[in-house]
């Protein structure tokens, strides 16, 4: 979600232009009230396209999108409403699909970031001197030099814009069938369906771009409840000491030291059908060991610094210098290892795809094409090597960017 | 050396233990029946209940859970199919998947520590950039994925290697030279989809350490005094570089064995992690419990044979 609201800034404003001075009046409420309108005015095209590239996306998926949207986030309230009442009602939020979930969140948070960002954009003074350098400025300027962590950024970006406009975009429903007899296993450029169909005359281009929408939402949830879970326990581990710590090592340890994918499948494959939640569910508690160990070597050395002992001695809760404090200070190598676990992640879910122990199909996710396409592979190819191909992309994606933002965190590691 | 050792193995002891405790009442826990999947639930119950009786799984679950552990021990647990004892069936697979395992660890450590020095040495240069994105392909692709396309492009499209198995039919028959040569034919695909992805990590771990070391005084003076640049490299540098590469060989066992399970399970590779697959499905638990004390146990002799080599390598390190 980050990515899709911070990716507007991506792009280097053009050097060359000439520079143009702050706007004011009439012209500064538009730009604050239409993202993209700022930059445009002030003559930069690069940026403004980017911004209203989002604007236009985050726009007309909210025009198609948003009825279900609204039914997803009325099912939750009525859901809360009768768990209120005392009643023991049917979970209905089961029946909303993660996937919608997340891309209406992510909408939100698109539209979050690039109101922020215009209303910030549009009191820029672009003549100004620059701003005293912060930290983040220093790390984002490490970052940009980067060509393959920009690059992976863009990439992101891109993913996350074609997954947003995947109704749009899509030329069927990834659940459809054509007439089998007529359609099955077109080859790629067939007529309606540019990557072919697969056995159950599905177009393979719809299912691939549905399927981008649930392995990158089971990829980025996931890692993100690891890293949450792995801060968390990391950071009890390393306050408390003595059996604590030796009870959260002891089982990081103990997790760590059997394949990974062993204890996926056997926790898998104890249910028939397997719902996004739980995949995600059991992708993010089985993943936390190594940010544990990050998070708890981070706060050792941090424990017994100054400001540490001072807010002891101011006597704020355990809780408090905790959060507030120490693990504020630790996240450095945090976002860098959150950024290489959802690549890992996507990979993951992709491998419990292909041994039909990945969310239940029809549900299309790019594991489970590999999955339908792997004994088909000498009739009809284009079943299972596209899916793979965006696999690699996105994870490539993530590690670039998560190299790029480790390099840039430490200059020291830059090799 | 020796307490160093011994300490070692009495630090995993409870590790191993505590996994295969979590795993026994985790699998018992779990929905569903094994007996379901060995007789249909329409035969008369008096049979059901006599399967129940002879599998054991009647008695109160802290009584299994150390009549296993005895078996276990003793060597004599049985599966829940066959009722043949689950040593014997893992000693079917278990060589498999260590030829399998070393095959893929031997390539990957050779080409990986050699295109990182490739990489070191010619920092920022075309080749070293080149080399650097190839690597980071294959660390974001997944194994069985690769594994397909190396079946298609090898197998079906240029059919120069077998796609499945360890043996051609008839291997029984052939003379011993040309049976080895059978198996280093059907190894080789699964061996390359397994070294590849650790390969690039190696690469990646191996140019920084390098890059490291050449940095230091010592390889300046070295080559100072007029050495061969390669004989710097390779005598002086290499030497100190592959220490950080050891330990990465205690940490990379479990991820080579996860990729085993996916690349077996692809290529019909008759070893553990196809077999532990099944096992699961089956909801046979002898076997997967045995498996994953395999498993756990390899990977914990392998981080302290990574010790070990540490030490070797470095003889600035004495344990004990």
């Amino acid at each position: 979600m980050e990515s899709a609201g911070g990716a507007p800034g991506a792009v280097t404003p053009p050097q060359g232009a000439p520079r143009r001075g702050p706007l004011s009046g009439g012209a500064r409420a538009a730009a604050a009230a239409v993202p993209g309108l700022g930059p445009l005015l002030r003559g930069e095209p690069g940026v403004a396209a980017v911004a209203l590239i989002y604007l236009a996306a985050a726009l007309s998926t909210t025009a198609v999108g948003g009825g279900r949207a609204i039914e997803a986030v009325a099912d939750w309230a009525a859901w809360g409403a009768a768990r209120l009442a005392g009643g023991t009602a049917i979970p209905e939020w089961s029946r909303v699909r993660l996937d919608s979930l997340v891309a209406t969140l992510t909408l939100l948070a698109l539209y979050a970031g690039l109101w922020t960002w215009a209303v910030r954009d549009s009191r820029r003074d672009p003549t100004a001197p620059p701003a005293r350098d912060t930290e983040g400025r220093r790390i984002w300027r490490q970052f940009r030099r980067n060509p393959g962590a920009v690059g992976g950024l863009v990439l992101i970006g891109l993913l996350y814009l074609v997954t947003l406009l995947t109704p749009l975009l899509a030329p069927y429903l990834p659940e459809v069938q054509m007439d089998v007899v007529a359609n099955k296993l077109k080859p790629p450029g067939s007529e309606g369906f540019p990557l072919g169909t697969d056995e159950f005359a599905r177009d393979v281009l719809s299912r691939l771009m549905y399927g981008a929408r649930i392995s990158l939402s089971i990829g980025f949830i996931a890692a993100s409840l690891s890293v949450g879970l792995g801060t968390v326990l990391g950071a009890l581990a390393a306050w408390f000491g003595g059996w604590v710590d030796m009870a959260i090592m002891r089982f990081a340890d103990m997790l760590l030291s059997f394949p990974r994918l062993v204890l996926l499948l056997f926790l898998l494959a104890a249910f028939d059908t397997r719902s996004m939640y739980l995949i995600v569910t059991i992708l993010g508690v089985t993943g936390w060991m190594s940010v544990s160990r990050l998070v708890r070597a981070q706060i050792l050395s941090l424990r017994e610094q100054d400001f540490v002992q001072a807010a002891r001695a101011l006597g704020l809760p355990t809780g408090r210098i905790l959060f507030v404090h120490l693990v504020p200070n630790s996240l450095a190598p945090v976002i860098v290892a959150a950024s290489l676990i959802t690549g890992h992640t996507l990979l993951l879910d992709a491998g419990l795809s292909f041994l039909g122990l990945g969310v239940s199909p029809p549900t299309p996710t790019w594991g489970g094409m590999i999955s339908d396409g792997k004994d088909l592979l000498r009739q009809a190819w284009w079943i299972a090597v596209p899916p793979g191909l965006t696999i690699v992309v996105a994870a490539l994606s993530f590690n670039l960017v998560g190299d790029g933002l480790r390099d840039a965190l430490d200059p020291r590691l830059r090799t | 050396m020796a307490t160093f050792l011994l300490r070692r193995v009495l630090v995993a002891l409870p590790v191993i233990l505590g996994v295969f405790t979590v795993l026994f009442f985790a699998l018992h826990a779990m929905p569903g029946d094994p007996v379901d999947t060995l007789i249909p639930r329409d035969i008369p119950s008096e049979n059901r209940e006599e399967l129940i009786r002879n599998l054991g799984l009647d008695q109160p679950l802290y009584v299994q859970y150390f009549k296993t552990i005895e078996q276990l021990f003793t060597l004599q647990l049985k599966t829940f199919g066959t009722r043949r004892p689950v040593v014997e069936v893992i000693a079917e697979a278990l060589p498999n998947t260590l030829i399998l395992a070393l095959a893929s660890v031997a390539i990957a450590y050779v080409v990986g520590i050699l295109l990182g020095i490739v990489q070191a040495v010619r920092q920022y240069s075309k080749l070293d950039t080149g080399i650097t994105v190839v690597a980071l392909v294959f660390y974001s692709m997944p194994g069985f994925w690769l594994a397909l396309m190396l079946i298609l492009a090898f197998a079906l499209w240029w059919p120069v290697l077998p796609a499945t198995g360890m043996h051609s039919p008839g291997w029984e028959f052939m003379p011993p030279a040309a049976r080895r040569l059978d198996l280093l034919r059907h190894l080789v695909l699964p061996a390359a989809t397994l070294s590849l992805a650790s390969a690039a990590g190696v690469a990646r771990y191996m140019r920084s350490s390098m890059l490291e070391v050449v940095r230091q005084d010592y390889v300046r003076t070295a080559r100072a005094k007029g050495l061969r640049r390669s004989k710097v490299v390779f005598k002086h540098a290499l030497r100190n570089a592959l220490l950080p590469i050891v330990t990465l060989l205690g940490l990379e066992l479990p991820a080579l064995f996860s990729g085993a399970v996916l690349v077996e399970t692809v290529f019909g590779w008759p070893g553990m992690g196809r077999q532990i697959v099944g096992a699961i499905f089956r909801q046979d638990f002898p076997v997967v419990l045995t498996n994953t004390f395999v498993f756990s146990s390899l990977v914990v002799l392998g981080s302290l044979l990574a010790d070990l080599l540490y030490s070797v390598v470095d003889p600035r390190i004495r344990h004990g």
